[in-house]
């Protein structure tokens, strides 16, 4: 699938889980990626700390591919495209 | 196929599952629409219903016609001291809602018997034979066989414990494969003498409620062509290859089994029949022995 990251990437659900620590923070990320299809976008606002380094690194080995990843005030906002194990 | 969504609270309950990528979001959603039927809420049903019910399996069943008596209570961890003289299935649900509320709990509080059995294990998605003696053990058998229901079943005597899982249609070697008919009254003769050790029922109990959650998610690797054998006295497990006898009368070729077999059992002499089919014996056990082995195998 070539040219999918330079396409904007909308995506079709969000889901925030600052108040969630490690290991609920991934379950949450896990229940909105099962909510939506292989191929669809969802984004994630994350906190400093734990969150942003975890969070990408367990989509990545999960197979599913990181966007982007954008700093917006105290939070972090990734966008995260669903793979499709 | 998406049912429903998990609430933010069976989220957190059953986050250590949902992290586990062989279970995830899917495989917890199916747990709690999946159906456990546990026959016998004694010693291993109490860690298989414990187990099940924590996993949020959404409906368990339960079949058992006792009530607690204070001697169950070293290895039937679900019943409480309290407990003693209610119903086992009463005190079993009673436990059930304090561990998971959301369970939905069917209680069958009769033994299981030849007529019923068929209609009892019918539509379930796995049936555990947590039952302590050869004629209830084969009534399950037989049924789960008849009606396609796939069976993880353990017994424990002393310090050993046996499990295996029998799946239908030709997935795994059936029950009576291993054993064809119930042993003789020797080994059904006198199990209220028969002592058992407590936590040796447990781990046989928690390793049904392992297979039980793999044969309804449909991951891993089971006991379905092994028999797993514990020896918690010498500290040895063992794992046996089981294979399908051609002259099975369950499930070979020329199978004679059509509905299910209902055994008696023989009680040995001037012996008394207890509420589990079991005998107490009114003589010496070296003398029963001797005489049941002369009267054949057959319990029938």
């Amino acid at each position: 699938m070539g040219g999918g990251s330079t396409k904007q990437a909308a995506p079709v659900r969000s889901v925030d889980v600052t108040d969630t620590r490690c290991p609920l923070t991934f379950v949450h990320v896990k229940a909105a990626l099962d909510a939506i299809r292989a191929g669809q976008v969802l984004e994630v606002v994350l906190s400093e700390g734990e969150q942003i380094q975890d969070v990408p690194r367990s989509l990545k080995e999960e197979g599913h591919r990181v966007l982007s990843v954008s700093r917006q005030g105290d939070v972090y906002r990734l966008l995260v495209r669903k793979g499709k194990g | 196929m998406k049912s429903r969504q998990l609430t933010r609270a069976e989220l957190d309950r059953y986050s250590r599952h949902i992290l586990l990528s062989q279970v995830g979001v899917a495989g917890q959603r199916k747990l709690t629409e999946s159906g456990a039927l546990v026959i016998g809420a004694g010693g291993l049903g109490s860690a298989v219903l414990a187990y099940l019910a924590a996993a949020g399996v959404g409906r368990l069943g339960i079949v058992d016609g006792d009530r607690v008596e204070l001697s169950n209570l070293n290895r039937q961890v679900l019943h409480a001291t309290a407990a003693v003289g209610r119903p086992k299935v009463e005190s079993a649900r009673q436990a059930i809602e304090a561990l998971n509320p959301a369970c939905e709990v069917k209680a069958i509080g009769r033994r299981l018997t030849g007529e019923t059995a068929r209609g009892t294990v019918r539509g379930w998605d796995v049936v555990l034979d947590c039952t302590d003696n050869f004629p209830t053990r084969f009534i399950v058998s037989d049924a789960c066989w008849l009606e396609k229901a796939p069976l993880v079943t353990a017994g424990v005597l002393g310090f050993e414990g046996q499990l295996m899982t029998v799946l239908p249609g030709g997935a795994s070697p059936c029950y009576r494969c291993l054993i064809p008919e119930p042993p003789g009254d020797r080994f059904v003769a006198a199990c209220g003498q028969a002592g058992v050790l407590g936590p040796a029922v447990g781990v046989m109990g928690t390793l049904q409620a392992v297979e039980a959650v793999k044969v309804m998610l449909g991951i891993g690797y089971g006991f379905e062509r092994r028999l797993f054998v514990f020896d918690a006295l010498k500290g040895r497990f063992r794992v046996m290859d089981r294979v399908a006898d051609p002259a099975c009368a369950l499930c070979g070729p020329r199978a004679t089994i059509t509905d299910v077999v209902e055994y008696r059992v023989t009680c040995c002499p001037g012996g008394t029949c207890g509420p589990d089919g079991c005998c107490t014996p009114a003589e010496s056990p070296k003398r029963d022995a001797k005489l049941t082995r002369k009267r054949g195998r057959k319990g029938r």
